[in-house]
């Protein structure tokens, strides 16, 4: 460090807590280091408590900001709380493994160090005394000096000059500072001064206190020991501190001294990167080669030259950028997934490689499409790993991570983790509830502010909203709350697990992160995806997609009847398929059953692979917002004519029409017409992607615009494309991930067409899918003509199966069912008689009257409620193992039954849905009389004058984001004939908008839409009346 | 706690006046800041611990109100 | 044969926070006691907000809802107008919530008149004084009553059975699993379930035998009197009704209505001073800002209201006491300087019981809970929590 002049106070910070000490730090790590920066720190210490999330950060912002950056944490041991730094690279490996022990060897989220582990495994660390909650303040505070000073003796005989007394002036009244100064001299230990930092100015304390409120679940007027009694604990100045301690100069000259000493190292390193079994780089990258190149004859039959020279090209990067051992790494994941018939799919830009594909990562072409490789790996961007995400059977993907863990071992492989941080709704909450507000006035606010929203914009969101601005909130009463929601805004709130994020490691993972144990029970580290890139650790995402389950199923039952079904090779020209996804009838498919979905295709009308990739695409909030979906349509189905600009933007644009719609599109745009680099092309994609600030927007204009002039592009024209890189790359798509997404979407409207029966039972065995409820999946199949068996005790199966075409229900939806009831069932079946299952099945009595209910014995008596009679007179002495049956044989057979819609109600009450029937099928006509039409006539009527009602449950209502910002509402209507897409435009919504979120039978009145989807746009809408049967 | 006049040099008590006598401050044994109920907009205070010749007090110098209170502390 | 009726407000707690608060009015309103819905005004009814569910999914179905809390205190006023009518009507009068309670009729339906005429005629006035709806219901006994209330008439025995076959089981106040499990089976209303065998239900649905009789429990104790509310009252009657037995009559009255308060340990908000003359009566009243508890004080008191304004020669004074509320126990401070024993330097557990002899209340307050009267600095409280006293 270089030293400063005679009068600056050579003090650094050495106890300081940021966000990451999490309900505790005030203020973020960039707010920490520019404050010290701005006060002419020439180091800074961070020292959350427990933790080293900040770490990968830290360091990052100080080096930015010219500052040592000094690692460590304040532990706490079970007498108290040490700070600890690290002062080499191998300290910062100790300081790991000893918070890895004081996590993992205690209960999840009370990390305690044993003391014993401190004194014998703390090598290279620096250690302070603590601060007011530290064993030595207790002692001293005990009037147990002795003791006192035998603990500082031992530290000291420990650490040797490493170890330092710390003395804290935070105007706290009882410190022991005085005896902390004897002892100190005493002993003849140094002293350093430090002021506990936990947020940068004294504004803040409020803030740090409300946390702590909202740490131990406290209200603001109720005391706690850790609540700070003031506001001293903020980021003094140097002279601020040099001041405070006038009379121990050298507690602050010490500062100074620490920081100097400790190294200036790089927490990431080459070793934590995994070897696969391969020692060196060449033997990795020979292997990966040899693979790759068997898989491209598996795949392709004949290697072309062209496909040799792409392979070649992609390898080339891959090996000279030491990626081979993750590549092999990823195969052999897939191949153990292809061994244990877990269905997977690569997803996201990996789909841009043809060596993935012919590994079998992902299920794109890669090299067929022509996508842009650089897309994924930017060879100028050599120190960050590539970014493999692999969706999963989601049954199994605990399985395929266990495999990982055992491949790798347990010390090599965690979770990544991910920070829940303060949004509008969680920090209303959380600081309304400390603040002692009522409920309801918070339930609210909270409830009617967009998730999105960020605790900074309440205020506005408040102004803006229609419905908040309803409330009638009296400013006054919440001023505190928004001003202290908006201080904590973004600030994190806890440690989580990431969803799929995995981390692997050559060298044991503690060496370079802490592990802790989160809320899920498995083993994370402490950074998240950020900080695991920042340094450089091999990382997979093993993502669940419950659709590869209802695949797989799908697969099994298509198998019965059709034995030589291979879905992998459907064929992606099925004309009965784009029929299908053009009608807007493909509930059910993979990202094709979305309202929006259904009311584009029919538009569009889909022909081909590429109309389905491209779906995926368009239907986002990006190109919605940005008003590109009417011109591609437009285009796509010849209405409007293509305006040719350059030959060279022609042919890159020309499977979109002459819309930028894909990031690697920006990419080719870069290269081909400006001359830009692989790499340079894609760093321009993402500043354009990343960074909005006009200065940098405009650099990069010019940049573009010069290199194509040079290129011998005409000015106009290059400015004039860099326009539309501008609009379009900020939202534009990855065209791999939509080649991904489109592929298996193309796959299951294939499937739902061919194979219905199979395909909707499948669903229903992998709900929740997540997008419709199990009543509209069986009344989508009803409506296809697809019968739905209902309960049978002899012939259902746990699960849903096809029988003979139709659906059977399984025995797993009842209501209430156990596992050992299942099997139970299965194994004693079949019975003979009532009597007989009464007598040999042991299953509970509210389970028996569930089946009753739901028809699973009609086979023995269809009078439901004569079987309920009879089970009650039945009685089973269990104690003497005699079984009275009495007259459980006879059923009576005078009691009326219920009636059909009894029967329907018990149906949907026990299994979510009726095999037979659908509630406005008794309704029907009373709403005929009220001049409403069922879906399936609507969608038939082709007239787009003539005034329509619809009467049914609304299904999913949402509200994509617009370009003006007003709402539309987009809804599906199900009646029992089917589903019909509803569009609220912002006027109607300002009129109707209460009835879409409140009420679940509605009638909608209005046109078909003008522009060709099957929907109808909605003039007004009301409240379903009472109708009677 | 009571208002009384104290004299004041660098912003620590050296003199205080109790029951109509005033003495000095001879050593100041404590000083402290508390922030209060801030959320019910109750401000900073100063607080001093001193050893006087009629015994120890608690100075508190509100600097809102730019006041000091005293009370006797056995 | 008796008539008992139960009457219900509806938008009972609705008019009582308008009242309080004009702003309140046309506005969709909720009042919510333990975050359901007490009360929905008729705006929130549109909304299918109704009593009984809960705050969250009132706010759901109606965005614009404004919710407030229940407030007893504040219905005091007009749940007092609304019953008093009742009250003239006949002696037994008992309100179980603020917005609902049964009466006893019997023996006050004139001839000619019936008892719907009647009930007609008193939500009329009830409705003129303080614009409250009522309906009403009723029959020979308490169950009856409730179980009719909303025909607006009352139940003769013989339409006794065709009347409960009518009844949903719902109106029993059961929870909607066991009406669910009920209609299973077939029993939908009470006249259904009043003839099903006991034995059933243990079969059937596993109840205890003695648990749906509770369901069809009948009579119970007959309605009584809690209305108008209690007030102490004295009378003496003078002879010649000059100054001096006036004021002998204060004096003794004052004693009289003392001594009452201080036997049921209440205290009075608000006196009236009656004065019977040949020619009417002359009422004084007074409201104090604190409430009276000691002879002294009441007669000092009503000496200053009587003052200038007595009338000549009343032949009858009465005292009435209203308002009446439970007298607060007083806190003697043994460590505050005040004590009338501190003189006498007795130890601590002589001199509370001293007190408590004197004053009859257990209660004496010791230095400890002095202290928490003046309460404590914030940083105080929080090193107390860390085991530290702060000065």
């Amino acid at each position: 460090m270089q030293s400063q002049s005679a009068d600056t106070p050579r003090f650094v910070h050495l106890h300081v807590h940021s966000e990451f000490s999490f309900l505790d730090g005030a203020s973020t790590l960039e707010r920490l280091v520019r404050c010290a920066a701005e006060d002419g720190a020439r180091a800074l210490a961070l020292t959350d408590h427990d933790n080293l999330c900040g770490a990968p950060e830290f360091v990052h912002l100080c080096q930015t900001a010219g500052l040592k950056p000094i690692l460590g944490a304040e532990l706490t041991l079970s007498t108290g709380h040490v700070t600890v730094l690290a002062r080499t690279r191998k300290g910062f490996s100790s300081l790991c493994r000893l918070l890895t022990w004081a996590h993992l060897e205690n209960e999840r989220g009370k990390p305690i160090l044993d003391e014993a582990k401190l004194l014998s495994y703390g090598e290279d660390l620096i250690v302070l005394s603590g601060c007011a909650r530290s064993p030595l303040a207790e002692l001293l505070r005990r009037k147990r000096f002795e003791q006192a000073r035998a603990w500082v003796l031992a530290y000291r005989s420990r650490f040797g000059d490493n170890f330092f007394i710390e003395l804290q002036r935070t105007l706290e009244p009882k410190s022991q500072n005085s005896h902390l100064i004897s002892l100190a001299k005493d002993l003849r230990i140094p002293l350093i001064a430090t002021n506990n930092v936990h947020y940068t100015r004294v504004e803040l304390a409020e803030a740090q206190d409300i946390l702590c409120c909202i740490r131990h679940l406290i209200r603001v007027d109720e005391p706690h020991e850790d609540r700070k009694i003031n506001g001293e604990l903020f980021l003094k100045s140097r002279q601020e501190m040099a001041e405070l301690f006038a009379d121990l100069p050298e507690a602050i000259e010490n500062t100074w001294e620490i920081a100097a000493r400790c190294e200036d190292y790089d927490i990431s390193e080459p070793r934590f990167l995994p070897r696969f079994a391969f020692a060196g780089r060449e033997a990795a990258g020979r292997q990966l080669c040899s693979l790759s190149f068997a898989g491209a004859k598996e795949r392709y039959g004949e290697i072309t030259p062209e496909l040799k020279a792409r392979l070649d090209h992609e390898l080339a990067i891959i090996i000279d950028l030491g990626f081979a051992d993750y590549f092999l790494v990823v195969h052999d994941l897939v191949q153990f997934a292809k061994r244990n018939r877990i269905r997977h799919a690569g997803r996201g830009s990996a789909a841009d490689s043809a060596v993935a594909y012919c590994l079998d990562i992902t299920k794109v072409d890669a090299f067929q499409r022509n996508l842009r490789f650089e897309r994924f790996i930017n060879p100028q961007r050599r120190l960050n790993l590539p970014d493999i995400d692999i969706d999963f059977d989601a049954r199994h993907r605990d399985r395929v991570t266990e495999y990982v863990t055992g491949r790798y071992g347990k010390d090599h492989v965690a979770t990544v983790c991910a920070f829940a941080r303060f949004r509008a709704r969680s920090a209303i909450r959380d600081v309304a509830k400390a603040l002692g507000f009522a409920v309801t006035d918070i339930d609210r606010i909270a409830k009617t502010m967009h998730w999105a929203t960020s605790a900074k914009g309440i205020r506005r969101a408040i102004e803006r909203r229609p419905e908040l601005r309803a409330l009638k909130i009296p400013q006054r009463k919440f001023e505190l709350l928004f001003d202290l929601c908006e201080t904590i805004n973004d600030l994190p709130r806890h440690i989580s697990t990431h969803l799929g994020g995995v981390v692997i490691t050559g060298d044991p993972i503690w060496e370079i992160s802490p592990l802790q144990i989160a809320a899920k029970g498995v083993q994370i580290v402490q950074y998240d995806k950020d900080g695991i890139e920042d340094l450089r650790l091999l990382k997979l995402d093993l993502l669940c997609l419950r659709m590869l389950g209802a695949v797989e199923d799908s697969v099994t039952m298509i198998a019965k009847r059709d034995p030589v079904f291979d879905y992998d090779r459907i064929p992606c020209d099925d004309e009965p398929t784009f029929e299908l996804v053009r009608s807007g009838e493909s509930a059910g498919a993979f990202q094709l059953e979305s309202p929006a979905q259904m009311s584009l295709h029919p538009r569009l009308k889909t022909s081909t692979y590429e109309d389905v990739v491209a779906s995926v695409a368009l239907i986002r909030p990006g190109p919605v917002k940005g008003e590109m979906v009417e011109p591609f349509i437009r285009r796509r189905r010849g209405l409007e004519k293509i305006s040719s600009i350059h030959p060279t933007i022609d042919k890159i644009l020309r499977h979109t029409y002459g819309v930028v719609l894909f990031q690697e599109q920006v990419v080719s745009i870069a290269i081909e017409l400006a001359g830009f680099s692989p790499g340079q092309a894609d760093t321009l994609r993402r500043t354009i992607s990343h960074h909005r600030s006009e200065e940098k927007m405009k650099q990069l204009g010019e940049i573009f615009v010069a290199q194509a002039v040079s290129n011998g592009v005409e000015r106009q024209i290059a400015q004039t494309v860099f326009s539309w890189l501008e609009g379009y790359a900020g939202y534009g798509f990855c065209e791999a991930h939509a080649a991904a997404f489109g592929d298996t979407s193309y796959r299951t409207a294939y499937l739902l067409k061919h194979y219905p029966a199979e395909f909707y039972a499948a669903i229903l065995n992998n709900e929740p899918m997540g997008y419709y409820s199990e009543g509209t999946i069986v009344n989508e199949a009803r409506c296809r003509g697809i019968q739905v068996l209902g309960l049978h005790i002899q012939k259902s199966h746990q699960d849903f199966t096809v029988e003979n075409g139709a659906i059977r229900v399984g025995l797993k939806q009842v209501k209430g069912i156990s596992e050992s009831d299942l099997t139970t069932i299965s194994e004693r079946r079949p019975f003979a008689s009532w009597g007989d299952f009464l007598q040999r099945a042991s299953v509970s009595r509210d389970v028996i009257e569930n089946l009753v209910l739901c028809g699973a014995f009609d086979c023995f008596q269809t009078n439901r409620r004569a079987l309920l009679f009879s089970l009650g007179t039945y009685h089973r002495n269990v104690s003497q193992d005699n079984f009275l049956i009495s007259s459980a044989e006879s059923v009576e057979e005078n009691i009326p039954d219920f009636t059909l819609y009894e029967r329907m109600s018990h149906e949907w009450d026990i299994l979510g849905f009726s095999p037979t029937s659908h509630p406005l099928q008794f309704w029907r006509k009373a709403l005929a009389n009220q001049g409403v039409f069922p879906n399936s006539e609507i969608k038939r009527i082709r007239s787009t004058r003539r005034l329509l009602r619809a009467a049914g449950w609304i299904i999913r209502p949402h509200t994509p984001p617009t370009k003006s910002g007003e709402t539309v509402v987009f809804f599906s209507l199900e009646d029992e004939t089917g589903l019909l897409n509803i569009t609220v435009f912002p006027r109607i919504y300002e009129r109707f908008g209460h009835l879409i979120f409140g009420q679940p039978l509605v009638v909608v009145e209005g046109h078909k839409d003008k522009r060709g989807a099957n929907s109808l746009v909605a003039n007004r809408l009301w409240k379903c009346p009472e109708l009677s049967i | 706690m009571r208002t009384l006049p104290v004299t004041v040099r660098d912003g620590r008590p050296t003199k205080m006046t109790w029951n109509r006598r005033t003495f000095s401050v001879d050593k100041i044994v404590d000083h402290w800041r508390e922030s209060g109920r801030w959320w019910e907009g109750e401000g900073l205070c100063e607080f001093f611990l001193v050893h006087t010749i009629r015994g120890m007090f608690v100075l508190r110098f509100d600097p809102k109100k730019d006041r000091w209170y005293a009370k006797p502390v056995r | 044969m008796r008539l008992v009726v139960y009457v219900t407000f509806k938008f009972f707690y609705v008019a009582v926070a308008r009242q309080h608060d004009p702003d309140l009015q046309d506005v969709p309103l909720a009042v919510l006691k333990d975050n359901r819905v007490l009360d929905a005004s008729q705006e929130a009814e549109k909304w299918d907000v109704h009593p009984g569910i809960s705050c969250r999914l009132a706010q759901q179905r109606c965005p614009d809802l404004v919710c407030v809390d229940f407030n007893p205190d504040q219905c005091r006023t007009l749940y007092d107008d609304a019953w008093q009518v009742f009250a003239e009507t006949t002696p037994l009068v008992e309100p179980v919530e603020f917005h609902a309670g049964f009466l006893d009729l019997t023996g006050c339906v004139r001839a000619g008149k019936t008892v719907a005429e009647l009930m007609q005629e008193r939500l009329t006035e009830v409705f003129c004084k303080t614009d409250l709806r009522g309906t009403w219901g009723g029959g020979q006994d308490k169950w009856l009553a409730r179980l009719s209330c909303g025909e607006d008439r009352w139940i003769a025995p013989t339409d006794e059975e065709a009347f409960l076959a009518r009844v949903s089981i719902r109106r029993l106040g059961v929870s909607s699993d066991f009406c669910e499990k009920l209609q299973r089976y077939g029993v939908r209303s009470v006249g259904e379930l009043m003839k099903v065998p006991r034995s059933f239900f243990q079969i059937h649905l596993g109840s205890p035998a003695g648990a749906w009789p509770l369901l069809l429990q009948r009579g119970g104790p007959s309605v009584k009197a809690l209305f108008p509310p209690p007030v102490v009252q004295a009378r003496k009657h003078l002879h010649w009704g000059d100054d001096m037995e006036i004021l002998r009559a204060i004096g003794y009255l004052s004693e009289e209505v003392a001594r009452e308060l201080e036997r049921c340990h209440q205290q009075a908000g608000r006196f009236r001073v009656v004065f019977c003359c040949s020619g009417g009566e002359t009422t004084l009243e007074m409201k104090p800002t604190r409430p009276l508890g000691s002879a002294e004080t009441l007669e000092r008191f009503i000496r200053r209201l009587v003052g200038e304004k007595r009338p000549e020669r009343p032949h009858e004074i009465r005292v009435i006491l209203e308002d009446l509320t439970p007298l607060p126990q007083p806190q003697i401070d043994l460590w505050r300087n005040k004590t009338p024993l501190r003189e006498k330097r007795i130890p601590i557990e002589k001199s509370r019981e001293i007190l408590e002899r004197k004053y009859g209340f257990q209660i004496v307050q010791s230095g400890v809970d002095y202290a928490k009267t003046v309460p404590p600095r914030f940083a105080q409280l929080i090193y107390a929590r860390r085991g530290m006293h702060l000065p």
